[in-house]
């Protein structure tokens, strides 16, 4: 996929998921969006694009967010780089597994990012947050998986074979 | 030759002609034109309500083509409607909140206030961050209180040019010195993660009872003093601790918040 349409689409993701979806989303908690796409993709199509996808993504969250510039997008590489290491065919066929891995990755997405805010002096309630936030976001994303994911797979389909051209 | 051999065809005709009129002026014609007339009365009838029925499809054609476009030009004027109707509902409610907005600046009269609108959340679900629309260009600084007329929103905490990122109570990472209303109690209101607040180190022995009103203190010098943070909805005191604690319902619903209000200024 073109890494232009990646960066549009990425960027308008993280608009809306910061502008749109709260309006939306039930108890003020919204899926998170750009995890979500970007971690699908990796599923979908591999590594490279994967990677790329998740810089693009985690930088696009980090400009419209508090946290300090890098911080989304380094955990979200390394989420996944080690999401897309097992791409495999089975992702593709059964839904179900795609689900389970997206609440496990969005959970530890959230996770790594309040463990490095601990780190970083934040005050991090780990009992409160993890039944308040944590729990609820990933039920919501698993949700919001089930339309994105077989929309993702159809534009998989329709891009075929992995290429990537500045 | 031939006109001589039409002559006595047309007096033959001229003749009985007159020889109907004489008839007809005489009225002994009548019987005859009576079941003349019984005849066609019928065929007249049908034969008018048949035109009459192709004037009505004629006339239907040409209706349903005028409904048409009528049509076409009420649905046009409805979504116009539809859409002032929305812009005035939205004008409406600008117009409660710059009220609402306008009330609290003269009942404060020594803030400086600057309005905004709120333009973005934080992405995340574990920050309770929003942006708004006006930035260091507009004098907005680094820890100035954001408010509404329900009462405190949060402090910026960071500047752009054109935009600001303020930090709403609700943020666990948010701590704002506040006192009970009835009982003068004091103690430090934090946000919690979900999205609510709750009051720490109320000394024991201060009461505190459901219902309470939580404003700032203004201990600090970071808010001023009296901004309406909470009602007090629920008190936790167990004797073998060192304080007290009370949950505390913002009086602002920061689910639905839209516009907001900077202290710039305040004594």
């Amino acid at each position: 996929m073109n890494p232009y349409a990646v960066i549009l689409l990425l960027t308008g993701a993280a608009l809306l998921q910061s502008s749109l979806l709260p309006h939306l989303s039930p108890g003020g908690l919204k899926p998170d969006l750009v995890v979500i796409l970007v971690i699908s993709w990796g599923l979908l199509r591999g590594v490279k694009e994967g990677l790329l996808w998740a810089f693009i993504g985690g930088l696009a969250l980090d400009l419209l967010s508090t946290t300090p510039l890098g911080l989304s997008t380094l955990i979200l590489t390394l989420l996944t780089f080690l999401t897309s290491l097992g791409q495999k065919s089975i992702y593709r066929t059964n839904i179900l597994f795609p689900l389970a891995l997206i609440f496990l990755a969005t959970s530890g997405y959230n996770l790594a990012l309040l463990l490095a805010w601990q780190l970083l002096g934040r005050p991090a309630l780990w009992g409160e947050t993890f039944q308040e936030v944590l729990l609820p976001t990933g039920f919501l994303n698993t949700l919001a998986m089930l339309p994105l994911y077989p929309l993702l797979s159809w534009l998989h389909r329709r891009i075929g074979p992995e290429r990537m051209e500045w | 030759m031939s006109q001589m051999r039409g002559t006595p065809a047309a007096l033959l005709l001229l003749l009985f002609i007159l020889a109907f009129l004489t008839l007809e002026l005489t009225h002994l014609l009548k019987p005859v034109e009576d079941v003349v007339a019984q005849l066609f009365f019928p065929l007249q009838q049908g034969l008018d309500s048949l035109g009459e029925r192709f004037t009505n499809v004629g006339r239907y054609f040409q209706d349903l083509e005028t409904l048409r476009s009528q049509n076409e030009e009420l649905q046009k004027l409805v979504n116009q409607l539809v859409i002032e109707n929305i812009r005035l509902r939205e004008a409406e409610i600008e117009n409660i909140t710059l009220r609402q907005q306008l009330g609290f600046k003269e009942a404060n009269p020594d803030y400086q206030l600057v309005s905004a609108q709120v333009i973005g959340r934080d992405p995340s679900n574990l920050l309770e961050y929003i942006t708004i629309d006006r930035g260091s260009g507009d004098g907005v600084g680094v820890g100035m209180p954001v408010v509404t007329s329900q009462g405190l929103v949060g402090r910026v905490v960071e500047t752009y040019p054109r935009s600001s990122r303020v930090l709403l109570i609700t943020d666990a990472s948010s701590s704002v010195n506040a006192l009970v209303q009835n009982s003068r109690a004091t103690g430090v209101v934090q946000g919690k993660p979900g999205g609510g607040v709750v009051m720490r180190y109320i000394q024991q022995g201060e009461e505190v009872k459901v219902g309470d009103l939580v404003l700032t203190s203004g201990l600090g010098g970071n808010f001023p003093r009296r901004l309406v943070i909470g009602q007090v909805t629920a008190v936790r005191q167990k004797d073998i601790e060192l304080f007290q604690e009370a949950e505390v319902e913002p009086t602002v619903e920061f689910g639905h918040l839209e516009m907001v209000m900077i202290i710039t200024d305040f004594e």
